[in-house]
Protein backbone atom coordinates (compact mmCIF):
# COMPACT_ATOMS: atom_id res chain seq x y z
CA UNK A 1 0.00 0.00 0.00
CA UNK A 2 1.13 3.69 -1.07
CA UNK A 3 1.25 6.73 0.94
CA UNK A 4 -1.11 8.29 -1.53
CA UNK A 5 -3.80 5.19 -1.12
CA UNK A 6 -3.48 5.88 3.19
CA UNK A 7 -3.95 9.46 2.65
CA UNK A 8 -6.86 9.34 0.71
CA UNK A 9 -8.50 6.47 3.37
CA UNK A 10 -7.80 9.10 5.91
CA UNK A 11 -9.22 12.05 3.95
CA UNK A 12 -12.38 10.41 3.28
CA UNK A 13 -12.95 8.80 6.50
CA UNK A 14 -13.68 4.97 4.79
CA UNK A 15 -12.97 1.46 6.61
CA UNK A 16 -9.00 1.23 5.20
CA UNK A 17 -8.55 -2.19 3.46
CA UNK A 18 -7.02 -4.72 5.71
CA UNK A 19 -3.78 -3.80 4.24
CA UNK A 20 -3.55 -1.23 5.26
CA UNK A 21 -4.92 -1.29 8.52
CA UNK A 22 -2.42 -0.71 11.10
CA UNK A 23 0.25 0.41 8.90
CA UNK A 24 2.77 3.31 9.63
CA UNK A 25 1.44 4.32 5.85
CA UNK A 26 -2.09 5.16 7.46
CA UNK A 27 -0.77 6.11 11.32
CA UNK A 28 0.98 8.99 9.39
CA UNK A 29 -1.67 9.84 6.91
CA UNK A 30 -4.58 10.00 9.57
CA UNK A 31 -1.96 12.10 11.70
CA UNK A 32 -1.60 14.87 8.78
CA UNK A 33 -5.71 14.76 8.91
CA UNK A 34 -5.64 15.00 12.49
CA UNK A 35 -3.54 18.01 12.68
CA UNK A 36 -5.19 19.30 9.53
CA UNK A 37 -8.61 19.21 11.36
CA UNK A 38 -7.46 20.67 14.68
CA UNK A 39 -5.45 23.69 12.69
CA UNK A 40 -8.58 24.24 10.72
CA UNK A 41 -10.91 24.05 14.36
CA UNK A 42 -8.28 26.49 16.10
CA UNK A 43 -8.22 28.71 13.28
CA UNK A 44 -12.19 28.97 13.33
CA UNK A 45 -12.22 29.42 16.82
CA UNK A 46 -9.64 32.29 16.76
CA UNK A 47 -11.55 33.89 13.84
CA UNK A 48 -14.62 33.24 14.60
CA UNK A 49 -14.27 35.31 18.33
CA UNK A 50 -12.72 37.77 16.35
CA UNK A 51 -14.25 41.52 16.45
CA UNK A 52 -16.47 42.33 13.56
CA UNK A 53 -14.87 45.68 13.33
CA UNK A 54 -11.38 45.47 11.36
CA UNK A 55 -8.08 45.65 13.48
CA UNK A 56 -5.75 45.95 10.55
CA UNK A 57 -6.10 49.71 8.80
CA UNK A 58 -8.93 49.63 6.86
CA UNK A 59 -9.04 50.10 3.17
CA UNK A 60 -12.09 52.17 1.90
CA UNK A 61 -14.85 50.25 0.79
CA UNK A 62 -15.64 50.03 -2.86
CA UNK A 63 -17.48 52.93 -3.33
CA UNK A 64 -20.11 50.46 -5.96
CA UNK A 65 -23.93 50.31 -4.61
CA UNK A 66 -24.46 47.41 -2.09
CA UNK A 67 -27.98 46.57 -2.75
CA UNK A 68 -27.79 44.62 0.13
CA UNK A 69 -26.88 47.71 2.26
CA UNK A 70 -30.06 49.04 1.63
CA UNK A 71 -32.00 49.80 5.15
CA UNK A 72 -35.04 48.69 3.27
CA UNK A 73 -33.22 45.02 1.76
CA UNK A 74 -31.75 44.48 4.94
CA UNK A 75 -35.03 44.91 6.86
CA UNK A 76 -36.37 42.42 4.47
CA UNK A 77 -33.40 40.24 5.34
CA UNK A 78 -34.58 40.73 9.02
CA UNK A 79 -38.18 39.76 8.42
CA UNK A 80 -37.07 36.17 6.51
CA UNK A 81 -34.24 35.68 9.00
CA UNK A 82 -36.35 32.25 10.11
CA UNK A 83 -37.31 31.38 6.57
CA UNK A 84 -33.70 31.13 6.01
CA UNK A 85 -33.50 27.79 7.42
CA UNK A 86 -35.33 26.47 4.81
CA UNK A 87 -33.12 27.86 2.37
CA UNK A 88 -31.18 25.84 -0.19
CA UNK A 89 -32.22 22.55 -2.53
CA UNK A 90 -29.52 20.70 -0.87
CA UNK A 91 -29.96 19.15 2.09
CA UNK A 92 -28.63 16.36 3.91
CA UNK A 93 -30.54 13.43 5.58
CA UNK A 94 -27.67 11.94 6.91
CA UNK A 95 -24.52 12.43 9.64
CA UNK A 96 -21.00 12.58 7.96
CA UNK A 97 -21.05 9.23 8.22
CA UNK A 98 -17.62 8.11 7.05
CA UNK A 99 -18.91 4.64 5.92
CA UNK A 100 -20.78 6.13 2.61
CA UNK A 101 -21.09 3.74 0.13
CA UNK A 102 -20.74 6.02 -2.35
CA UNK A 103 -17.58 6.76 -1.14
CA UNK A 104 -16.08 3.70 -0.29
CA UNK A 105 -13.66 3.20 -3.34
CA UNK A 106 -10.68 5.12 -2.26
CA UNK A 107 -7.86 5.64 -5.26
CA UNK A 108 -9.03 3.25 -7.41
CA UNK A 109 -12.93 4.41 -7.24
CA UNK A 110 -10.82 7.78 -8.76
CA UNK A 111 -9.42 6.25 -11.39
CA UNK A 112 -12.68 3.40 -12.34
CA UNK A 113 -15.15 6.38 -12.22
CA UNK A 114 -12.98 8.97 -14.38
CA UNK A 115 -13.69 8.74 -18.13
CA UNK A 116 -10.27 9.48 -19.44
CA UNK A 117 -7.37 10.27 -18.23
CA UNK A 118 -4.12 11.01 -20.57
CA UNK A 119 -1.01 12.48 -20.35
CA UNK A 120 0.91 14.83 -23.02
CA UNK A 121 2.35 17.79 -24.48
CA UNK A 122 -0.26 20.59 -24.36
CA UNK A 123 -0.40 21.76 -28.07
CA UNK A 124 -3.29 24.27 -27.80
CA UNK A 125 -5.01 26.22 -24.90
CA UNK A 126 -8.22 28.17 -25.47
CA UNK A 127 -9.94 30.48 -22.52
CA UNK A 128 -13.26 31.19 -21.69
CA UNK A 129 -13.51 33.02 -18.49
CA UNK A 130 -11.78 30.61 -15.80
CA UNK A 131 -12.28 27.48 -17.79
CA UNK A 132 -9.83 26.14 -20.39
CA UNK A 133 -10.12 23.96 -23.39
CA UNK A 134 -7.04 22.24 -23.41
CA UNK A 135 -5.55 20.10 -26.43
CA UNK A 136 -2.78 17.20 -26.01
CA UNK A 137 -0.73 15.74 -28.55
CA UNK A 138 1.59 12.58 -28.44
CA UNK A 139 -0.75 11.21 -26.22
CA UNK A 140 -0.31 8.64 -23.55
CA UNK A 141 -3.63 7.35 -22.21
CA UNK A 142 -3.87 5.35 -18.64
CA UNK A 143 -8.35 5.18 -19.49
CA UNK A 144 -8.84 3.88 -21.19
CA UNK A 145 -6.37 1.87 -22.58
CA UNK A 146 -6.10 3.70 -26.13
CA UNK A 147 -7.32 7.15 -27.77
CA UNK A 148 -6.50 8.93 -30.49
CA UNK A 149 -3.19 11.04 -31.12
CA UNK A 150 -4.57 14.06 -29.55
CA UNK A 151 -6.89 15.16 -27.34
CA UNK A 152 -8.62 17.60 -26.20
CA UNK A 153 -11.05 18.72 -22.96
CA UNK A 154 -13.36 21.10 -22.43
CA UNK A 155 -14.09 23.23 -19.50
CA UNK A 156 -11.22 22.79 -17.30
CA UNK A 157 -10.09 23.81 -14.39
CA UNK A 158 -7.15 25.88 -13.91
CA UNK A 159 -4.08 24.09 -12.29
CA UNK A 160 -4.62 22.29 -9.02
CA UNK A 161 -1.15 23.06 -7.83
CA UNK A 162 -1.89 26.72 -6.04
CA UNK A 163 -1.52 28.30 -9.91
CA UNK A 164 -2.92 30.56 -11.42
CA UNK A 165 -1.70 30.64 -14.99
CA UNK A 166 -3.16 27.92 -17.63
CA UNK A 167 -1.24 25.10 -19.38
CA UNK A 168 0.92 26.40 -22.02
CA UNK A 169 1.98 25.70 -25.18
CA UNK A 170 4.31 22.44 -25.37
CA UNK A 171 4.06 21.85 -21.87
CA UNK A 172 3.68 18.25 -20.30
CA UNK A 173 -0.08 17.66 -18.59
CA UNK A 174 -2.32 15.57 -17.22
CA UNK A 175 -5.63 15.64 -17.91
CA UNK A 176 -8.80 13.94 -15.94
CA UNK A 177 -11.55 14.24 -17.20
CA UNK A 178 -14.23 13.12 -14.04
CA UNK A 179 -17.25 13.70 -16.21
CA UNK A 180 -17.07 15.53 -19.59
CA UNK A 181 -20.79 16.40 -19.43
CA UNK A 182 -20.67 18.62 -17.08
CA UNK A 183 -17.17 20.15 -17.73
CA UNK A 184 -15.56 18.09 -15.20
CA UNK A 185 -12.50 18.04 -15.61
CA UNK A 186 -9.12 19.08 -13.99
CA UNK A 187 -5.76 19.69 -15.45
CA UNK A 188 -2.31 19.09 -13.97
CA UNK A 189 0.98 20.42 -14.89
CA UNK A 190 4.66 20.60 -13.41
CA UNK A 191 5.84 17.97 -10.93
CA UNK A 192 2.23 17.66 -10.37
CA UNK A 193 1.88 15.15 -13.42
CA UNK A 194 4.40 12.86 -12.26
CA UNK A 195 2.73 12.85 -8.63
CA UNK A 196 -0.77 12.26 -9.74
CA UNK A 197 0.06 10.12 -12.37
CA UNK A 198 2.33 7.65 -9.89
CA UNK A 199 -0.65 6.87 -7.81
CA UNK A 200 -2.98 6.63 -10.79
CA UNK A 201 -1.08 4.14 -12.18
CA UNK A 202 -0.55 2.06 -8.71
CA UNK A 203 -4.43 2.48 -8.50
CA UNK A 204 -5.39 1.24 -11.96
CA UNK A 205 -5.20 -2.79 -11.60
CA UNK A 206 -7.55 -2.81 -8.53
CA UNK A 207 -9.31 0.22 -10.39
CA UNK A 208 -10.66 -2.00 -13.13
CA UNK A 209 -12.28 -4.49 -10.33
CA UNK A 210 -14.92 -1.85 -9.67
CA UNK A 211 -18.06 -2.02 -12.23
CA UNK A 212 -18.48 1.03 -13.67
CA UNK A 213 -22.45 0.95 -12.62
CA UNK A 214 -21.14 1.88 -8.99
CA UNK A 215 -20.07 4.85 -10.38
CA UNK A 216 -23.47 6.50 -11.05
CA UNK A 217 -23.78 10.02 -9.74
CA UNK A 218 -19.66 9.70 -9.26
CA UNK B 1 -27.13 6.80 11.84
CA UNK B 2 -29.33 9.64 10.62
CA UNK B 3 -29.90 12.89 11.34
CA UNK B 4 -33.15 14.17 12.52
CA UNK B 5 -34.23 16.51 9.91
CA UNK B 6 -34.34 19.91 10.71
CA UNK B 7 -38.09 21.58 11.10
CA UNK B 8 -37.74 25.24 10.51
CA UNK B 9 -39.60 27.38 13.36
CA UNK B 10 -40.36 30.83 12.71
CA UNK B 11 -37.68 32.02 14.88
CA UNK B 12 -35.05 30.14 13.93
CA UNK B 13 -31.69 32.37 12.78
CA UNK B 14 -30.49 31.63 9.51
CA UNK B 15 -26.85 30.89 10.56
CA UNK B 16 -27.72 27.92 12.10
CA UNK B 17 -26.96 29.57 15.40
CA UNK B 18 -23.12 30.78 14.73
CA UNK B 19 -22.42 33.68 12.46
CA UNK B 20 -19.17 33.65 13.88
CA UNK B 21 -19.04 30.51 12.22
CA UNK B 22 -19.95 32.46 8.86
CA UNK B 23 -17.20 35.04 9.50
CA UNK B 24 -14.88 32.11 9.68
CA UNK B 25 -15.74 30.42 6.57
CA UNK B 26 -15.21 33.90 4.50
CA UNK B 27 -12.21 34.32 6.47
CA UNK B 28 -10.44 30.83 5.66
CA UNK B 29 -12.23 31.52 2.06
CA UNK B 30 -9.61 34.69 1.76
CA UNK B 31 -12.35 37.09 1.95
CA UNK B 32 -10.58 40.39 3.09
CA UNK B 33 -11.31 41.72 6.76
CA UNK B 34 -12.98 45.10 5.04
CA UNK B 35 -15.32 43.15 3.06
CA UNK B 36 -16.88 40.82 5.96
CA UNK B 37 -19.33 42.47 6.53
CA UNK B 38 -20.14 42.59 2.36
CA UNK B 39 -20.03 39.12 2.39
CA UNK B 40 -21.66 38.40 4.93
CA UNK B 41 -24.56 40.15 3.61
CA UNK B 42 -24.00 38.15 0.12
CA UNK B 43 -24.14 35.09 2.23
CA UNK B 44 -27.74 35.96 3.88
CA UNK B 45 -29.41 37.41 0.77
CA UNK B 46 -28.51 34.02 -0.92
CA UNK B 47 -29.87 32.42 1.63
CA UNK B 48 -32.76 34.06 1.16
CA UNK B 49 -33.21 33.63 -2.45
CA UNK B 50 -32.68 30.11 -2.00
CA UNK B 51 -36.56 28.32 -2.45
CA UNK B 52 -38.10 27.35 0.62
CA UNK B 53 -39.55 24.22 -0.29
CA UNK B 54 -37.39 21.87 1.21
CA UNK B 55 -36.58 21.34 4.81
CA UNK B 56 -32.43 21.32 5.22
CA UNK B 57 -31.35 18.67 7.86
CA UNK B 58 -27.99 20.55 8.75
CA UNK B 59 -28.32 24.50 8.28
CA UNK B 60 -25.34 25.27 9.82
CA UNK B 61 -23.16 22.93 7.22
CA UNK B 62 -25.66 24.45 4.89
CA UNK B 63 -25.03 27.85 5.66
CA UNK B 64 -20.98 27.53 5.15
CA UNK B 65 -21.33 25.81 2.09
CA UNK B 66 -23.04 28.92 0.83
CA UNK B 67 -20.55 31.31 2.85
CA UNK B 68 -17.73 28.79 1.28
CA UNK B 69 -18.89 29.56 -2.49
CA UNK B 70 -19.16 33.10 -1.78
CA UNK B 71 -15.68 33.07 -0.66
CA UNK B 72 -14.69 31.81 -3.72
CA UNK B 73 -16.67 33.89 -5.73
CA UNK B 74 -15.12 37.05 -4.52
CA UNK B 75 -11.64 35.77 -5.56
CA UNK B 76 -12.89 35.35 -9.29
CA UNK B 77 -14.94 39.05 -8.86
CA UNK B 78 -12.01 40.61 -6.94
CA UNK B 79 -9.02 38.62 -7.85
CA UNK B 80 -7.28 39.34 -4.65
CA UNK B 81 -6.68 37.54 -1.48
CA UNK B 82 -6.17 38.25 1.82
CA UNK B 83 -3.09 37.02 3.54
CA UNK B 84 -4.91 34.76 6.47
CA UNK B 85 -1.58 34.40 8.30
CA UNK B 86 -1.34 38.28 8.50
CA UNK B 87 -4.87 38.63 9.87
CA UNK B 88 -4.52 36.38 12.54
CA UNK B 89 -1.16 37.81 13.52
CA UNK B 90 -3.16 41.25 13.86
CA UNK B 91 -5.77 39.74 15.21
CA UNK B 92 -3.52 38.40 18.33
CA UNK B 93 -2.43 42.08 18.69
CA UNK B 94 -1.78 43.31 22.62
CA UNK B 95 -5.58 43.08 24.30
CA UNK B 96 -6.51 40.35 22.26
CA UNK B 97 -7.95 37.85 24.82
CA UNK B 98 -6.08 34.73 24.38
CA UNK B 99 -7.88 32.01 25.16
CA UNK B 100 -6.63 29.03 23.29
CA UNK B 101 -3.78 26.74 24.60
CA UNK B 102 -0.39 28.08 22.75
CA UNK B 103 -0.15 25.02 20.67
CA UNK B 104 -3.27 25.66 19.36
CA UNK B 105 -2.61 29.14 18.67
CA UNK B 106 0.26 27.84 16.87
CA UNK B 107 -1.04 25.17 14.69
CA UNK B 108 -3.60 27.48 13.32
CA UNK B 109 -1.11 29.93 12.88
CA UNK B 110 0.95 27.31 10.40
CA UNK B 111 -2.14 26.23 9.28
CA UNK B 112 -3.33 29.70 8.06
CA UNK B 113 -0.24 30.33 6.48
CA UNK B 114 -0.35 27.44 4.53
CA UNK B 115 -4.04 27.59 3.44
CA UNK B 116 -2.31 31.31 1.87
CA UNK B 117 -0.32 29.05 -0.58
CA UNK B 118 -3.74 27.08 -1.65
CA UNK B 119 -6.02 28.18 -4.47
CA UNK B 120 -9.50 29.50 -3.37
CA UNK B 121 -10.95 26.10 -4.47
CA UNK B 122 -8.55 24.31 -2.84
CA UNK B 123 -9.35 26.10 0.54
CA UNK B 124 -13.02 25.55 -0.38
CA UNK B 125 -12.44 21.83 -0.26
CA UNK B 126 -10.68 21.72 2.76
CA UNK B 127 -13.13 23.85 5.26
CA UNK B 128 -16.00 21.85 3.93
CA UNK B 129 -14.46 18.88 4.39
CA UNK B 130 -12.04 19.30 7.55
CA UNK B 131 -13.72 21.94 9.34
CA UNK B 132 -17.59 21.83 8.01
CA UNK B 133 -17.30 18.10 8.43
CA UNK B 134 -19.14 17.81 5.77
CA UNK B 135 -18.50 13.96 3.38
CA UNK B 136 -17.06 13.73 0.04
CA UNK B 137 -20.15 12.62 -1.37
CA UNK B 138 -22.44 15.33 -0.08
CA UNK B 139 -19.49 18.03 -0.71
CA UNK B 140 -20.03 16.70 -4.65
CA UNK B 141 -23.56 17.14 -4.37
CA UNK B 142 -23.31 20.88 -3.40
CA UNK B 143 -20.47 21.82 -5.69
CA UNK B 144 -21.94 19.82 -8.58
CA UNK B 145 -19.29 17.54 -9.24
CA UNK B 146 -18.55 14.00 -8.86
CA UNK B 147 -17.15 12.21 -5.51
CA UNK B 148 -14.63 11.51 -7.71
CA UNK B 149 -13.17 15.00 -8.76
CA UNK B 150 -13.36 15.92 -5.23
CA UNK B 151 -11.37 12.87 -4.03
CA UNK B 152 -9.10 14.10 -6.14
CA UNK B 153 -8.72 17.33 -5.55
CA UNK B 154 -8.57 16.93 -2.21
CA UNK B 155 -5.61 14.34 -2.55
CA UNK B 156 -3.78 17.20 -3.91
CA UNK B 157 -4.52 19.49 -1.48
CA UNK B 158 -4.00 17.68 1.13
CA UNK B 159 -1.10 16.13 0.04
CA UNK B 160 0.69 19.73 -0.97
CA UNK B 161 -0.63 20.59 2.70
CA UNK B 162 1.55 17.60 4.46
CA UNK B 163 4.36 18.07 2.73
CA UNK B 164 4.37 21.65 3.80
CA UNK B 165 3.23 20.84 7.52
CA UNK B 166 6.00 18.24 7.56
CA UNK B 167 8.82 20.51 6.59
CA UNK B 168 7.32 22.41 9.32
CA UNK B 169 7.82 19.49 11.59
CA UNK B 170 4.14 19.38 12.27
CA UNK B 171 3.44 16.26 11.44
Amino acid sequence: MSNDDALMYAITGEQPTAALAGTQELADATATVTALRQGLAALGAELSAAPATPLAPVVPLRPARRPWAQPWLLATAAGFLGVAALAGTYFWNTSPDPADSSGSRSLPGVVACAETIAVGDVTAVSKQGDRFTVSLGAVRYLKPENGPASFSAGDAQLPLGGASTAPVKGERALLVVHDAATGDVDVFTGADVDSELAWMEKALPDSRTIDPQECAGE
Amino acid sequence: MRQPVHRPQADDPPWGDDAGRVRAVLSMGGVPWQDLDDAVQQVRLKLLEQSPATPIANPAAWTAVVASRVAVDWHRGRQRLERLRQRLVALRAPGVAETMPDRDRDLALVVAGELDELSPDQRQLLVLRFYTDLTVPQIAGVLGVAPGTVKSRLHVAVGQMRARLGAKGVV
